[in-house]
This record gives C-alpha cells, structure tokens and sequence, in this order.
C-alpha cells in the first residue's frame, strides 16, 4: 500500500511524492483527452512544490472561517508556481482545434487544469462541494489575456484561477491572502463611505 | 576488526569495484599504447580490461535493500528499536551508488568498508537532525566514495551524501518506489545546494528536520 494512499488529497498534495503523482496523473488525463505530448521536466517540478510549499505555509491562516477560502487561494498559488517554474514541454498533436485553449496554450492549460482539479477534490473533502467549470474556460480571449498577463508577471495566475473557478478575481493584489474578517473591515469601511 | 566487517564480504566487494574504477581509468591509458604492441598483446590486455569489467559492473551496484533493511538503517539513525550497523551500510551504499550518476560520477566506486567503519559512530546522540548531520559529515570527510583519478568528489560530496541521507529519513508505509523517493530526495537537494554549502553543523541538522517531512 502506498504510503500516502491512506491520506486525503488535501494532505498528500503537501509532500512532493504525492505532489507529483498527482500531476503525473493530471498529466496522462490530459494528454489522453487532447493527444497533446507533454514532456515532465522533474527537477523544475520540485522546484514549483518547493516554493508553492514556503508560500502555502508563509500564508496559511489561523481563523477556521479562513480556511476554505483559503483552499481556492492555495490553488491559485499552485498554478502560480508552475507558471513561474514551467516544469512541462507540450508539443499538440497535428490534429489538434487551433480554437482550443488546450492548444493554445497546452502548458497553462495542464496547470490550470490541475489546479483546478485539485481545488474542486479539496473541497469536496472538507464541505462535499464540488463546483462546475465556468464558460470564460473555454473562452480563447481569456486564455490570450491569461497567458500575456502571467509571463508579465505569474501572480497574476492567482487571479486568473479565481475567474476560472467562479470567484471574485482580486487584480491588484493577487499574491496576497485576504481573511474574512479583512474582507469584512474593508466591507464595513466602503459602506460608510457609501 | 569491527564485527560488521568480518564476513569479509564486503572488502572483496570493495576490492572488485576497485579493480572495475582501475580499469576504467586504465583504458585511456592503453590506447595510445595499444599500437606500438603486437596484435595478440593487444586483444590479451583488452580481453582482461573486459573481464574485469565484468565482474566489477555485477558488484558495483549494491542492490536494492528491502524494506526491512530500509528500516533497520533508518531506525539506526532515528535511535528507535531495530537499528543495524549493516542494513544502514548497505542502504547507504545503495543510494549513494544509485545516484552518482546524476552527479556525473557514473565510474566512482562507493566502499562499503569505509561505510561501515563510519556506521559505527551512528548511535544517535541528540536529535534525528544532529544525528544525520553527523553521519553525513563523515561520509565526507571519510571519501567514502572514490573516482577513477584517485581525487575525490569534491563539491559534489556535500550534496550526494545528504540527497542519500534525506532520502533513508523519509517515512514510509509500506513498499515504495524507493528509486523514485531517492530521486525526488536529489531534487529537493537540487534545490537547497546554496543553503547546504553554507550550513554549519547545526544548519545542516535543519535542513534535514525540515525537509524530510515535505517530501
């Protein structure tokens, strides 16, 4: 039995072995849903773990309120450690819809993908809620603005992963973590201003 | 002699890996020599270079302990019951030969002697982290591991030995792919090699108590 087998999703995305069969395993779905060849670079992999893990750590909040909102903003930092590491080289398939995002980006889509994926198993752990994909998914104008945006600079795939999930996209400050009783101060002072 | 050593099994196995890193050194040696010799010398010299090559590959690379081993020598280390001076020595061989390679030392031998000479000091004193760090220190200092040319493996040492410690620390439970938990332990070192250069004694203990759980 394997060692990390017995744990939840939630945990053994937080040591590398899990981390990475995980993506392995995100890996082979996606190339059998869009015969893309993807090449898995294993040094950069752990490189994006490493630096998702300090953050996820740095970040992670005391208050349980916190902690499920929490789970989208890990995901976020996620897909922003593998924008910034790129551990994978995808090559399309000739057959491939130039229209797809898959194509367009097929890298960012794996990342994304993988995110997401991981996000929507957590949840499903912690509050037995698992949500759907939103249309700006599909939509190749996002996907050419997320791109551009996050090879400026990749915090901004924090925000991105927000919009794909359904969220409320924070632009200005991404990388940072908001509390809900922040969000609520901020709430509070924009209505007394009116 | 210590008791680990008595068998002598693992001096001979030194010794033919001894005789397979000579003989890899030697070959470049031969031949530009090789054309001032009569044919029959010639293929005579290669004949015994191929034969010692031979024997020496089927012993250089210790084989894959199992999981009793893995956890009579990470048990060593850790001061929990079930220790053993010899699994810790074969496991240790193991890993360090196994990833040699991506170091590009694929022809440097790893001596399971001078391993067990060092094992011997391995009854944890202080923390895990303390313990490890001090077993990698001596691999180090010790040469454990030798390449072709006689020198050692320099700045490459450092980071080997604890990729192989890091690894042998991991929990486990049950089977694993144990090559590929060595190779995702290469990675994390990969990318802590400043860090590990620069840390004394009790920042390499650290990073040791750190990193084991993250992988």
């Amino acid at each position: 039995m394997n060692a990390l087998a017995t744990q939840t999703i939630s945990r053994s995305v937080r040591r590398l072995r899990g981390f990475t069969a995980s993506f392995e395993a995100q890996m082979e779905s996606t190339a059998a849903q869009t015969g893309t060849q993807f090449e898995l670079d294993e040094d950069r992999l752990a490189a994006a773990f490493l630096d998702w893990r300090e953050e996820f750590e740095r970040q992670k909040p005391d208050a349980p309120e916190d902690r499920i909102a929490y789970v989208s903003f890990a995901a976020g930092l996620m897909l922003r450690a593998l924008v910034l590491h790129d551990p994978v080289q995808a090559k399309p398939s000739d057959e491939a819809d130039p229209a797809s995002p898959a194509t367009f980006w097929p890298e960012g889509h794996l990342y994304t993908a993988y995110c997401l994926n991981i996000r929507n198993i957590v949840l499903q752990e912690k509050i037995d809620h698992a949500p759907g994909n939103v249309p700006e998914m599909d939509d190749l104008r996002v996907w050419e603005s997320f791109r551009e945006n996050a090879h400026e600079n990749p915090a901004r795939a924090i925000a991105f992963l927000d919009l794909f999930s359904g969220g409320e996209p924070d632009w200005s400050a991404p990388e940072t973590f908001r509390s809900e009783r922040y969000q609520a101060l901020i709430r509070r002072i924009c209505d007394q201003i009116g | 002699m210590p008791d680990v050593l008595t068998s002598l099994a693992m001096p001979l196995r030194d010794a033919a890996r001894l005789l397979r890193t000579a003989t890899f050194a030697a070959e470049p040696v031969f031949r530009p020599t090789a054309k001032l010799l009569p044919d029959a010398v010639v293929e005579l010299v290669e004949r015994a270079i191929a034969r010692a090559d031979d024997m020496g590959d089927q012993v250089l690379t210790p084989p894959l302990p199992g999981p009793e081993d893995i956890a009579a020598a990470r048990a060593l280390l850790t001061g929990e019951e079930g220790g053993s001076r010899l699994a810790l020595t074969r496991t240790v061989a193991f890993g360090l030969t196994a990833l040699l390679p991506r170091f590009e030392h694929e022809h440097a031998m790893v001596s399971e002697s001078a391993l067990a000479l060092i094992t011997g000091d391995a009854t944890p004193r202080g923390d895990v982290g303390e313990s490890m760090a001090r077993v990698c220190r001596a691999i180090v200092a010790r040469h454990v591991v030798l390449v072709p040319d006689g020198l050692s493996l320099g700045s490459d040492a450092l980071p080997v030995t604890f990729a192989t410690l890091l690894w042998l620390s991991l929990d486990r439970n049950g089977e694993q792919d144990e090559i590929r938990l060595l190779h995702l332990a290469a990675n994390v070192t990969h990318h802590v090699e400043a860090s590990l250069r620069d840390a004394d004694d009790v920042a390499l203990a650290a990073l040791f108590v750190r990193l084991a759980p993250v992988i």
